[in-house]
């Protein structure tokens, strides 16, 4: 999987950052991309296979798995990154809007093309609202879809065709618990920098 | 194969503006860490858990063991312990590049006020010199953004940072020996539901991964090592820096010496850079005395500010730890010369 764009997205955005944004980029390369390229996606690689039902009947895992992960965790980990991430569309487009016109005109717009100034800042607000609305979303839809970051190791499943109450046993779910604690952690610290940036901004 | 170039593209930066030795944990990490687990270890783990066999047919059984075995596989951990040992680096990295980039904005404020107050004046020879000085000033600093000088808070933030990397390398390793001792062993027997009783289970490739569990150990413990020669190495200068400062009279005290200052300005990063000294020190006498007020009082404005932030050391003429930051103008060659490592 490819994250090369992401990456060329935000070390552009770096540019017309304030210095909180360049650690919160840094923040979200490392803590977030890094470990979920390297570590993470091999940690659920294999979920379906090694997810075990106490049953014989055929389709009683497959369906007691799709009842207990609705979306996989590192799926819906991949959505946060992007999803966060894409504000910053707002303010490249804005930049690039800005050089067109400068271009056009031929001549200097604004004072100084690294002061952000006027409609720039206010784009930038927008997008910092934005991420850090996206990241409370997405916190709160993991823990409504899996009861509070908790991973356990076994789960009691009835839904047809299983015949009865079923035992069902999840892979790695101390390592899935691990990983998912530290992507809450991150995220709470991406949700600080981005309104510690916004009153900075603000009160400036 | 995961993809460290994240993490890499950072480090490079920290590569320029580390010390030697500094360097060279740098390398070994790259190389001997980041490299090593992303190809060989991942893949001898990569079958860790299909091929972790425990002698029952009780289904959920092999689950729960190897879940029991382990809690955070082998290559997570190094994942983690990774990232976590080279966090401070980045973090003084970060404070290198906003010091860079507060130095930048004040010599352009200064060079702005600068043109503008001679503008004013109606100095016609300053005029036409001095904008070449103060570009030559400029350029200095652009140029030798690329090296920065290990003083004061920068100092000070480059120590914290090699003390917190100890203390994560220190946990790290201490946490891998809770978890797992040295060796992973064969043979492991777990009890815990739903295992109907005590149940011997075999874990797949234990010798190699004990290979790789001794490497990447002695790896850590030679990580170890480098952070505290350097440590070492940064108190002992300290030390000896001290020692020779209290023994000789420092030549930097007196205001308005612009001529012998150049290699003490040079240590610092709040005076102004020997280029534009060197300007102001040219054959032209007239020069000099034009204006010599001015820079003399500049002068000590920059000593107020430098001892208001360098609290504890004074300028001397001994070599910085790294790289001095000004590369010469043709000139200028012997006086921004910068001690090479």
């Amino acid at each position: 999987m490819s994250w090369g764009f992401l990456r060329h997205l935000l070390s552009g955005v770096n540019k017309y950052s304030t210095g909180i944004g360049r650690i919160w980029v840094a923040v979200v390369f490392i803590f977030r991309l890094l470990v979920y390229v390297v570590a993470a996606e091999n940690i659920w690689k294999y979920e379906h296979d090694e997810f075990e039902c106490n049953i014989q009947q055929p389709g009683c895992e497959n369906v007691c798995f799709d009842h207990f992960f609705p979306v996989s965790h590192i799926r819906l980990w991949a959505l946060q990154l992007i999803v966060v991430s894409t504000p910053s569309l707002l303010v490249v487009f804005h930049v690039a809007y800005r050089e067109n016109r400068e271009k056009r005109h031929n001549q200097k717009l604004y004072k100084s093309p690294r002061e952000i100034d006027g409609g720039l800042l206010c784009t930038y607000l927008i997008s910092l609202i934005l991420k850090t609305g996206f990241e409370i979303v997405f916190l709160v839809l993991f823990y409504k879809l899996y009861n509070g970051f908790k991973v356990p190791h076994l789960v009691k499943c009835d839904v047809r065709p299983c015949p009865n109450t079923v035992d069902c046993y999840i892979s790695k779910p101390t390592e899935k618990m691990i990983f998912l604690y530290f992507l809450v952690a991150t995220s709470c610290l991406c949700v600080v920098l981005n309104l510690s940036e916004l009153s900075y901004l603000i009160f400036k | 194969m995961g993809d460290w170039s994240f993490l890499g593209e950072f480090l490079e930066e920290v590569h320029k503006h580390s010390t030697v030795v500094g360097k060279v944990w740098l390398t070994v990490l790259f190389i001997f860490r980041m490299l090593v687990l992303g190809t060989a270890a991942e893949s001898s783990w990569g079958d860790e858990q299909s091929d972790f066999m425990c002698d029952t047919q009780q289904p959920g059984c092999e689950n729960v063991c190897y879940d029991k075995a382990f809690p955070i596989s082998h290559v997570r951990f190094w994942v983690l312990q990774i990232i976590f040992v080279s966090t401070p680096s980045l973090v003084y990295m970060g404070h290198a590049m906003h010091t860079v980039r507060m130095e930048e904005k004040r010599k352009m404020k200064e060079a702005e006020i600068e043109a503008r107050e001679m503008k004013s004046s109606g100095d016609t020879y300053y005029q036409q010199k001095c904008p070449v000085a103060e570009k030559a000033e400029l350029s200095c600093w652009d140029e030798s953004g690329g090296k920065i000088i290990l003083r004061g808070s920068l100092l000070n933030t480059y120590v914290y940072s090699i003390l917190i990397r100890t203390a994560m390398e220190v946990a790290f390793i201490v946490g891998q020996y809770i978890l797992y001792g040295i060796f992973l062993e064969t043979l492991y027997i777990c009890q815990r539901a739903p295992c109907p009783h005590p149940v011997n289970c075999y874990v797949s490739r234990p010798t190699e991964k004990n290979v790789f569990i001794v490497f990447m150990l002695a790896v850590a413990v030679l990580s170890l090592f480098l952070s505290l020669a350097e440590l070492y190495h940064l108190g002992w200068k300290k030390a000896k820096e001290r020692c020779s400062r209290s023994y000789k009279p420092s030549p930097s005290t007196a205001p308005g010496r612009l001529e012998s200052a150049p290699q003490v300005e040079r240590a610092q990063m709040y005076t102004p850079p020997p280029d534009f000294n060197q300007c102001l020190s040219s054959p032209n006498g007239k020069f000099i005395s034009s204006f010599s007020n001015k820079t003399a009082s500049q002068q000590n404005t920059a000593n107020f500010a430098t001892e208001r932030v360098h609290s504890q050391e004074d300028a001397t003429g001994e070599g910085p730890f790294i790289k001095s930051s000004y590369v010469e103008s043709p000139e200028v060659a012997n006086e921004c010369a910068a001690p090479a490592f």
